[in-house]
Formats: C-alpha cells, structure tokens, sequence
C-alpha cells in the first residue's frame, strides 16, 4: 500500500546531512551515496529532493520544500513507500556538490570545483577538507594538502586556474631572481609569506607565491625593488626546493657559526679561556708544592673540603624539593581554559624533529606529530635528517608523510650535534613558537594549545615553556625503571622549584617551547655544546627571560640498554661541564647576570649534578677504606667535624635523595616505581660510571655526541599512562 | 542509604562546616607550653631537688661529648636512643657558665620542655584536621597539656614526654593525610616517626601498628594495591632506614649491630639482674593472659583510651575516611611491646611505660565525637567530661604506689614541697676523688654517671666513653690507679669493672687494695691499683 500523495509528503521529523565524526573520529556522511547515485542528479537538483538512506523497503527522503511543484513531481514518479524529512536548503545544495560535484557552470570559480572537475580530489576528500576547514579555519588549499587530500602542486594548479594567474614551476627549472631581489627583503619576508623572487628585470619583478591571494605581499615587493610585480603560482615544494637553493649554505654556515661570531666566549668550540688555563695550572701548583710539604694536610683539607661541598649541595637540593612540595610545581593549564581558545588566531607553530639513525622511530614521531591537537595547516614541522644517513632518509621518503612535515637534509660537516641540526631548522622556520620534539617522543596532544596558552598568559620576560617529560617504558627494565624515577624527580621535584623561585633551569632536550624572536636574537643552540639544552636554559636566564614549567607531558623512550645508558648519561655529564665552563669563564659576569641566588643554583645544579657522580666513588672508596683499614686511617684524615659532616653525608644525605625520590613517585602516582627508588644507590653507581667516561672524553673529544639509539622497546604510550596508574 | 540521608551525612560533615583556617594557635601553645614546663622543671628540679635518674644520664651522656680535648659524638652511648642526648649537647656546653644544665641535668628538662610545647601543637593541628571548633580544640589541648602525666614528662627530661610529642606529630600527619590525599602529610607523619625512633624504641611497634592500621585503612578505601605498597613504603621508610643507620653505628663502632640491645647495658640485660622484678611483673611472666590483663589494666592512668578506641572502631565500621585504624594500630603498638615483655620478663611495670595511652586517647576521642553526626554538640560535651575524667583518673593513679609505679615519690615529694637530695653517694666520692689530686680512677658510668659532672678535674677519671677506657681496664697499671666498683648485685652486676673482675669488690683480686668504702645503697668501693696489676 503506497498511499496518497499528501500522506507521503508529511514530514516525519527534521535530518542534519552535515558529515560528522563518529566517536572512532571516522568521518561519516549521513548521505548513502548508493542510494542516491540510483536516481538521476540533475532531477534531484531540480526537485530539490534527496533520497539518503533505505530502512528495508522505506526509502528515507529529504527535501528543502517538499510541497513545490517541482517536489511534488518527484513523489507522483515515486512508486514505493517513503519517508520524508526536512532540511536546511544549505544543507541539501552542499550534499548535492559532494555526491554529484558542482555544477559546472560554478566550478572554475570554487577551487574545490576545479579539483573535482579535474579529477585531482574525490568528493569524500572533499566533504573532509571542507569539515577541516570549518573546524580549524584553514583555507581549503592548505586544508587539502595540510591532511595529504591533494598534493601541493595540485592545488597550485587549481589556484592558477582559480585566481588567472599563470603557474611556474622552480623545483627542476630551478628559476631563481638574482641575489639584489631576495636581499632587498630578507629571508624572513619571504619565507614567512612563502614567496620567492623568480626573475627580476630593471622594470619587472616576477614572484612566485603559494598563495597569490595573500595580502600585502606585491605591494611590499614593489615598494621594496621599485618595480612592477608580476605574480605566478606555484606549490609549496618548488618554494621549499628554492629556499633550500638559496639559503641552505648560508643555513650550514649559521647552524655552526652563529654563537661564535656573536659572541664568541658563550660558545663551547673552545674549552678553556687562557685565564682559565692559567687558574688550573695555578691550582695544579698550588696542590702538588702542598703535597710536597704536607700530604696529610693537604688531603684532609681537600677531604674537607669536598665533603662540605658536598653537604651544602645537598642541602640546597633538599631545599629545592622543600620549595617544590610547597608551591604549585607548573603552570596548570586546564581544558576549559584551552576550549577558550580560538583556533582561528592560533600562530604558526614550528616543529623541529632532529633525527640521526632513527629510521626505526621515525613513523612513531610522525604519528605522535599528527596526532596534535593544532591546525595542521599552521604547523611548521621540520624533519631534521643528515646527509649521509640515508637509511633515515629513504625512510621517511617512503612512509608517505603528511605534507605539513618537510624533510631538512642537513649538510655533512662538524660538529656533528643535535643542536646543530635543530639550528639548521630553526633558522628557516616560519612559526612564531618553536619546539624541539626527539625522535622517540609522544608528547600530549594538547601540549602546542597548552603552551600557546602559557605564552599568552605570560610576560614577555617568559621566552620558554618546558613540558614535563616521563618514559613510556617505565616498566621495561630495571634501568628504565631507575631512569623514571630520575626523572621524575628532575621534572617534578627540581625544575618546578627552580621555576617557583625564578632560578635558572637547564632545559630538557625536547619539549622545550620557545619564543622565536627570542631564539633568535640570542643565536640559538650552541653547536659545539652536548647539552645545548641546558647551556640556553641559561643563556635565556642571563639575559633576563624565564622559563615556565607547564602540566604537560612528553613520553619518551627510557634507555633501556646499559652500554647506550652510559653513553648517553657520559654525554650529559660532559655537556654540564662544558656548560659550566663556558659560563664560568668570566665568572663576576655571570653573577651579575644571574644574581647571587641564580649563581648559587646554576653552581648547584650545572656544576654539583656532575660533581657528585665523579666524586661519589671517591667518597665511596674513602669509607672502604675506613672499613678495611680501621680508625687510625679515618683519624689521619677525618678531623672529627670532617668526620661528622662525611658521616651524616653517607647516612642522612643518601636517605634523603632517596626518600624524596619515593615521595616525589609516589606523589606522581608511579606506584610501581617507588620501590625500585629504594634501590637507587645502584644507579647511582652507574652514573658515576658514565660520569667519569663524560669527564674524561672532555679532553679528547669535546663535541663528540654520543649518540643514543632509541626503538629498544615495543611500549607505547598507552604503557606508559598505564605504569601511573 | 536515602538520599536525604546522603545529603545530611554531606551536610553535617564538619569538612564542610569547619572548613580550616590558618591560625597563630599552634605557635601560641608551643611557647606557653614550653614555658609552662619550664617552671615546672625549674621549680622540681631547683627547689625539690627531683632529677630522674633516666634522664640525667641522657644529659651526661651528652656532657662527655665535648669533656675531652678529642670531642667524639660515640660517648653517648650505643644503648639509650641517640637523640635526646645530641638535643642535649649544645646545653651542655654552657656548663662553664651555668652548671646546673648538667650537675643537675637540667638540659634535659629543658629539652623535654620544648617537645611538650611541640605536642601541644601538634594535638592542636590534629584536632583541626578533624575539624574540631577552635574553642573545643583549645580546651582539649589545654586539658591534654593538664594531664599530669604528660605535664610531669614535658618538664622532667624523660625521653617518654618527648616521644609523645613527636607521636602526635605522627598523627597529625596521618589525619591530615587522610584529609587531603597529599604524599606531604604522610611523609611528614613518617619523618617524625623516625625522629621518634630516635628517642625511644617504643616507636617501633607504633610503626608496626600503625603501618598495618593504615594498610587495612587502604584496603577499605578501596585502593589499588601498588598505592597501598606505595604509600606503606612512604611511611615505614624513614624509621626502618633510620633503625638500620642505627644498627650501622652500633656495628661500626661496638662491632655488634644489635650492641643496643644485647650489649651488657641494655634492657634486656638489665631486667635479666632481677632488679626491676615486682609481684606485678612475676604475674604476667610466661603468661600471655597475665600480661595482657596487666597492660589492660595499666588504662586506669588513663581510661578514656579503652571507650576511644572502641567508639572510633565502631564508627571506622559505619564508614571508613579518617585513618582512624591507622591511629588506633598506633595507639596499640607500645602496649603490644609490653606485653611481648612483660610475657618475657623483660619489662619493669613502671607507669611512664603506659603514658601512650594519654596522648592516641584524647586523638581517638576526639576523632569518635567527631564522628557523631547527628548530636555532635552531646558528644563534644560528653567527650569533653570523660577526657576531663581521664585526667583526674590519672591524677588519682599517679599518686598510688601501684599504678603510679616509678613516679609517685616524685609527686608527693613535689605536692608536699619536700626537699630531696638525690646522689649524695655519687657526691660523695666525687668529693673524695676531688680531695685525692693523686688519684686517677677507672669507673664505668654506666651505674657511676652522678660521679663525673661534681669531679673537678675531668682527667682524674678513666671512664667508659673514653677511647682508652677498654684498654685501661685490662691493663690499668699505668694509665689508671684506682678502680671504683659498686656492690655487684643488681645492675651493679653489670658494672664493666664488676664484669671483668667479678671478685673484685669482694677484696678478691690480688693486685688491688681497698682505699675507701662509701657509704650509700650501692656500696662504692675505691680499690688502689698495685703495682703488680697487669
């Protein structure tokens, strides 16, 4: 029984054909394309009926005026049962584009048309491009090629046709305008606007751009050359290709120069100044004439010495976990306050990815990368890869990467440094913030948001945000585990009270967030330095900026192999000497820049952490001694105070690193990490190992980068959130 | 539950209703605390002339640290508790200019005085953290403070009053960690845990107790199993690391990691002389039931402890969110130990053993009123008329030979006003010793302490923290030329010189020659060193 006309036109209810995400974050479309491709499109159009679903024999039916002439035509064909609902007109027109494509006489003026008509987008990457659009208020190109629906060229050619201008292609023609073009306006013009001067001529200049829609940009140019501007599109590849071209030796030279022609004694190429020379040959002097003289004395003040700086530096750390226990450790920044957010005024964001011999991890970071919450269209993402590592580089050649990542070949030279790498990237970034993620890192999605947060919230004085960084594989080894537990300590008990109290923090080596224009005006990362982290964490405080320790987290890979521990850990001992070098090297300076507290714990921390693990087997040897050799041997070189002072050291000044590491796990919810911080003293041990190997390859190879292998582990992220709880 | 029900149990809750604020209140009760025991002590110790025994050789024990030019910390001792005697030193020190913190161990007085300031304060923050009103809060510490066994032990410079104190600061921190979930608050609980172990042993079975209060506490709340672990690792850390840096220094210096409680000096070895032995402690040896009913019974010093206990288990069984298991496991852990010992015969029955009693009873009790929803004003009151009760309970049992065990003398010497003169053997010798510049005596002041701070001449003695002193004793020709034993019966017995040469009081020793015999209820004999000692 079909019914009568009228009862078949009576609306049942009223239906949304907005594609939305399902709770997988699938797109779906609520349109049943098979059901509709059965009917002809240009009817359907003409109607303005659309049949989008079939419940059995019912065929479901949505119409914008379903009593229209033309409408009513449509039920009188219809032999069979049907079910009518109401829609918006905008509504129905966007699900006939999608389903049939725009209509041709529209489509050379839409450049999601123009990609359709040509066959170079299918009407579902379509419908995904648009929801992007709307969600993160891209435009449609960058929409397109920021999540791989198109690729760059593609929509160059649609934007050409779209816009009348003519296209040019730079990548094999390698078109380029003579050097007074691109030095009338500086790299940063051209590479925040993505435009490149192709030819220049005394009456014409010829740019090329991405966007020839992007305002300002030919008036600036020809204000700048005096001259017509001629303007050609062409993809965002042929752009990189042509920066590349143009500026990647000026690139190499800066990634390793910068801080030495800046400024020339904040740079670790050369350890020791002559005065520092001539302060150690002094020392050296100084000891042996008073060996020479009187060997019991001089050791028992050496002894004294030691141990009371020893005691001190103790006690300043104790008190920095004190500070740390009282206070809020981080800027917290909740989701309310991110939901505030407006994503159509978030600032490009750079990402730099140094990655040597990481072909294992490489597809982890780049999912880790894409699965930020932050507009894809304004991220800035740089693939760090040096040129003689091809096994990574064919790697990330072949995993078909997002198009927001662009892979960096960075030439061979020395020093062969991450923080050369991350220069090289830096200095041809366009975001207005920059972070540094490693190879093995999954940080928060939310952690771009949340820093943008901070930054917003904060003064300018603030030129970093420091993420929290825990490992994933926590549970993986004994050694992990100790390394967790380290860390958490390091990110949850120390760095936050260095924050509360406005001391300087040494940065972590990734997740550190950055102002670019403060990055820029201080040189950026000493190459030369193996702990190029913690050398700018002070850099920025000398200059007056602060750091800012916020509530999010990177998970990373815990070293799980001891030979690849003890190589990294030697690489940070070594690295904090070098820092502590460098700055020390006109030391009054550095107490002015910092002040005395920050002098205090910049000589507490740079210089106490790798202190105490070279020192520690001497101490430890001291008391084996003492146990082997009995009193007489503690009498000579113990003066009682000394005595009390070594003994409280060994027994209250261990127990209270190690229970504060206990509450600090505790207090972070690791519970299956706190017992194994009672067994810290092993590890301790262990970083006395690498300590000393740091040390020593100090004076054989100071800039050496004892490379880390990361991909030991089959954890994920979803371990780690598991080990908390 | 109904939900009206739900909402009065929100409503009523004194979370809510009392929510905390920061008050100068501890401070105050810390400083009229402190000075109110300081009068106390003053008056005791300069007008009745009352120095406890115990406590006046914790303060010798800290005046030999610096008596010689080598001062070393190890002359305290490796039996008593080291912290009492290290808070000691520094008054000391000022010995020169004012005798009396150590002829009259007066330091200790003054010690025990600033920890009774410290247990008010902590009582105080404790009941806050129970949301008790700051009016009750203040009269129940006030009448805590009133209690005459915890204000004769914050002013007479026994190690109990300062344990006491510190143990409120451990229930201060387990409440306030039931409160607010925060690792802090039970690390602080566990840090003055630790400290107690550094006063007295006690602490041990109050962290064993209260450690298996919080696990089943945990376990109601229904945490995870590797939070419970966590959070009993937090808590025990400190006490069981600083138990094995005790038993490190025993073992490092007496080469006996257990010297504190085996050595000839301990406890054990104390209690094995039969000194301490009394009809009460004869009942309860061998006989679980004894001992038990014995240290049940020693609640009459303090009865409200017994209806607390039973009144916060009753409410802990309605509803479990205050840690009240943790601070009655507490509560019993030094009464277990005592009954361990009686059963031994390894205790004396002395009343200050039962002084934990006062302070887990006025937590408890005020945990249980607070745990009243429905007249909580009647149970405040009534809380209030029983802990009053309980002090005047105490009072009456502190006067009676039975139950005031080791304290009534004190206190009717202190009520009557007597004048007592304590150590006059002790003085005695040293004034021979004073009037003999020849003589260079070996004595062990395990027994003989009371000699040394009245002896002029500090190198007229050899005694036990002295380095030689091992030495000397076997071979005293030469570096000594007299001994000083007492009667070898009791914990004479256990005099070092009475060990070695057990003859030797008695006249049997060949090589000696008695100079002197004092009058007194240790029977002192000075005996000369001939010259064919070994």
């Amino acid at each position: 029984m079909i019914g009568d006309v009228r009862d078949r036109t009576k609306p049942t209810g009223y239906v949304s054909l907005s594609p939305f995400l399902d709770w997988q974050g699938k797109l779906c479309d609520p349109v049943d394309m098979e059901v509709a491709y059965t009917y002809d499109a240009d009817m359907l159009r003409r109607t303005r009926v659309l049949p989008f679903a079939q419940l059995d024999d019912v065929l479901c039916v949505v119409s914008d005026n379903p009593d229209s002439p033309e409408a009513q035509e449509f039920w009188s064909a219809l032999r069979r049962p049907v079910r009518l609902y109401l829609t918006e007109p905008w509504q129905l027109t966007l699900a006939y584009d999608r389903l049939f494509g725009i209509p041709e006489h529209l489509s050379d003026r839409q450049l999601g048309g123009i990609l359709m008509s040509r066959n170079k987008v299918a009407a579902h990457q379509l419908v995904e491009a648009l929801h992007v659009q709307k969600v993160d208020g891209a435009r449609l190109g960058e929409a397109l090629t920021s999540h791989n629906l198109a690729n760059f060229w593609d929509v160059a050619e649609a934007l050409a046709i779209q816009t009348g201008y003519p296209l040019i292609e730079l990548s094999v023609s390698g078109l380029t305008a003579p050097a007074e073009a691109w030095d009338a306006l500086g790299e940063e013009f051209w590479i925040r606007n993505m435009v490149v001067p192709v030819a220049c001529t005394s009456e014409e200049v010829s740019i090329a751009m991405v966007d020839p829609l992007r305002e300002g940009v030919r008036e600036a140019v020809e204000r700048a050359l005096s001259r017509r501007v001629r303007l050609f599109v062409t993809g965002y590849r042929d752009m990189a290709i042509t920066y590349a071209r143009r500026y990647n030796g000026e690139y190499a030279e800066r990634s390793r120069e910068e801080i030495m022609s800046r400024s020339p004694e904040q740079s670790a190429n050369f350890l020791l100044t002559g005065t520092q020379k001539l302060s150690l040959i002094g020392f050296v002097i100084l000891f042996v004439a008073s060996m020479a003289r009187n060997w019991l004395a001089t050791l028992t003040a050496l002894n004294a010495l030691v141990e009371a700086a020893y005691a001190l530096n103790a006690i300043y750390r104790l008190w920095l976990m004190f500070i740390s226990s009282r206070f809020p450790r981080h800027e917290v920044v909740r989701s309310v306050r991110l939901s505030f957010l407006s994503l159509d005024d978030l600032p490009t964001y750079t990402i730099l990815v140094p990655l040597y011999k990481e072909a294992a991890v490489l597809p982890k970071i780049a999912r880790a990368i894409t699965n930020l919450r932050y507009p894809k269209h304004l991220l800035d993402v740089k693939f760090l890869l040096e040129a003689d590592d091809l096994e990574t580089i064919e790697v990330a050649r072949n995993i078909n990467l997002p198009n927001f990542i662009q892979l960096l070949i960075i030439p061979a030279s020395e020093p062969r440094t991450k923080p050369k790498a991350c220069n090289f990237g830096f200095w041809q970034s366009r975001g207005e913030y920059v972070v540094i993620f490693d190879a093995e890192d999954a940080p928060d999605p939310d952690q771009l948001l949340k820093a943008v947060e901070v930054f917003r919230h904060s003064d300018d004085s603030v030129a970093c945000v420091q993420a929290k960084l825990s490992y994933y594989n926590q549970s993986q080894n004994i050694l992990t585990r100790w390394f967790t537990s380290e860390y958490a300590m390091w990110f949850d008990q120390l760095l936050p009270a260095l924050f509360v109290r406005d001391l300087p923090i040494p940065l972590g080596g990734t997740s550190n967030h950055f102002r670019r224009d403060v990055l820029r005006q201080i040189g950026a990362w000493d190459p030369f330095n193996v702990t190029e982290d913690a050398d700018l964490g002070i850099r920025l405080s000398r200059l007056g900026y602060r750091t800012v320790v916020m509530d999010s987290t990177t998970w990373e890979e815990a070293n799980s192999d001891f030979v690849n521990w003890i190589r990294q850990r030697s690489r940070w001992v070594k690295g904090y000497i070098q820092t502590w070098i460098v700055h020390m090297r006109h030391p009054v300076r550095l107490v002015r820049d910092l002040g005395v507290p920050g002098f205090v714990a910049f000589q507490a921390i740079i210089l106490g952490t790798p202190m105490t693990f070279l020192l520690n087997p001497f101490l430890w040897g001291l008391t084996t001694a003492w146990f082997l050799m009995g009193t007489p041997f503690a009498n000579a070189l113990f003066p009682a105070w000394v005595y009390y002072l070594a003994f409280l050291n060994l027994a209250l000044g261990n127990f209270a690193f190690m229970y504060t590491n206990v509450s600090g796990l505790a207090r972070r919810s690791d519970w299956g990490l706190v017992k194994y911080a009672t067994l810290n003293p092993i590890y301790w041990t262990f970083m006395s190992v690498a300590g000393w190997k740091g040390f020593l390859q100090l004076f054989t190879r100071p800039s050496f980068w004892e490379k880390t292998i990361h991909g030991l582990t089959k954890a994920d992220v979803a371990d780690g959130l598991k080990g908390g709880s | 539950m109904e939900n009206s029900e739900v909402l009065r149990e929100l409503l009523t809750d004194p979370a809510l209703t009392n929510p905390r604020r920061k008050t100068g209140d501890p401070w105050y009760l810390a400083v009229g605390g402190f000075v109110a025991a300081m009068v106390l002590g003053w008056h005791t110790v300069f007008y009745n002339s009352i120095i406890p025994g115990d406590g006046y050789s914790r303060v010798l024990s800290a005046y030999y640290v610096f008596l010689r030019p080598h001062p070393h910390f190890a002359a305290i001792g490796f039996v008593w508790n080291p912290l009492p005697s290290l808070l000691e030193i520094p008054l000391t020190l000022l010995h020169h200019w004012w005798p009396a913190v150590v002829t009259k161990g007066f330091a200790g007085n003054i010690v025990s005085a600033a920890f009774y300031g410290v247990g008010l304060a902590n009582l105080y923050r404790a009941l806050d953290w129970l949301r008790v009103p700051r009016a009750t809060r203040w009269v129940w510490t006030l009448l805590y403070g009133l209690n005459p066994l915890i204000l004769w032990y914050g002013a007479n410079g026994m190690s109990d009053g300062m344990l006491v104190a510190v143990l409120l600061g451990m229930a201060e921190g387990l409440l306030a960690f039931f409160e607010t979930d925060n690792i802090e608050d039970l690390v602080r609980s566990a840090l003055w845990l630790a400290v107690g172990f550094l006063l007295r042993y006690e602490a041990v079975p109050v962290a064993a107790f209260a450690g298996l209060g919080l696990i089943i506490a945990l376990i109601r709340q229904g945490r995870s199993r590797g939070y419970i672990e966590g959070m009993l690792l937090v808590f025990e850390l400190p006490i069981v690391y600083i138990a094995g840096i005790w038993m490190f220094t025993n073992w490092l210096i007496m080469h006996n990691p257990l010297y504190f409680l085996l050595s000839p000096y301990g406890n054990l070895a104390q209690t094995g002389t039969g000194s301490y032995t009394t009809p009460a402690t004869r009942y309860a040896y061998q006989n679980l039931f004894h001992s038990i009913l014995m240290v049940a019974h020693w609640q009459i010093l303090f009865f409200p402890v017994a209806i607390a206990i039973v009144a916060v288990l009753v409410g802990e069984v309605r509803k479990s969110h205050r840690g009240g298991l943790a601070i009655a496991g507490a509560a019993i852990g030094a009464p277990v130990l005592q009954v361990a010992l009686l059963y031994m015969g390894k205790s004396a029955d002395w009343a200050r053993f039962f002084i934990y009693y006062v302070p887990f009873g006025y937590v408890l009790m005020a945990m249980a009123a607070q745990n009243v929803r429905r007249h909580r004003r009647v149970a405040v009151l009534a809380a209030t008329v029983i802990l009053l009760l309980g002090n005047v309970g105490t009072w009456k049992a502190l006067q009676s030979p039975r139950w005031g065990t080791g304290d009534h003398r004190y206190i009717a010497q202190i009520l009557k006003g007597q004048r007592v003169h304590p150590f006059q053997e002790d003085i005695h010798m040293a004034s021979y010793i004073n009037t003999h510049a020849h003589l260079k005596v070996l004595l062990d002041t395990f027994t003989t302490f009371a000699v040394v701070p009245y002896v002029k001449r500090p190198n007229q003695f050899l005694m036990t923290a002295d380095l030689n002193f091992e030495a000397a004793l076997l071979n005293p020709l030469g570096q000594v030329n007299a001994f000083l034993v007492p009667e070898p019966v009791g914990v004479g017995a256990l005099n070092a010189i009475n060990r070695q040469y057990p003859g030797l009081w008695a006249g049997n020793v060949s090589w000696t020659r008695l100079i002197k015999t004092f009058p007194g209820p240790s029977h002192y004999r000075l005996y000369a060193i001939l010259p064919d000692a070994p």
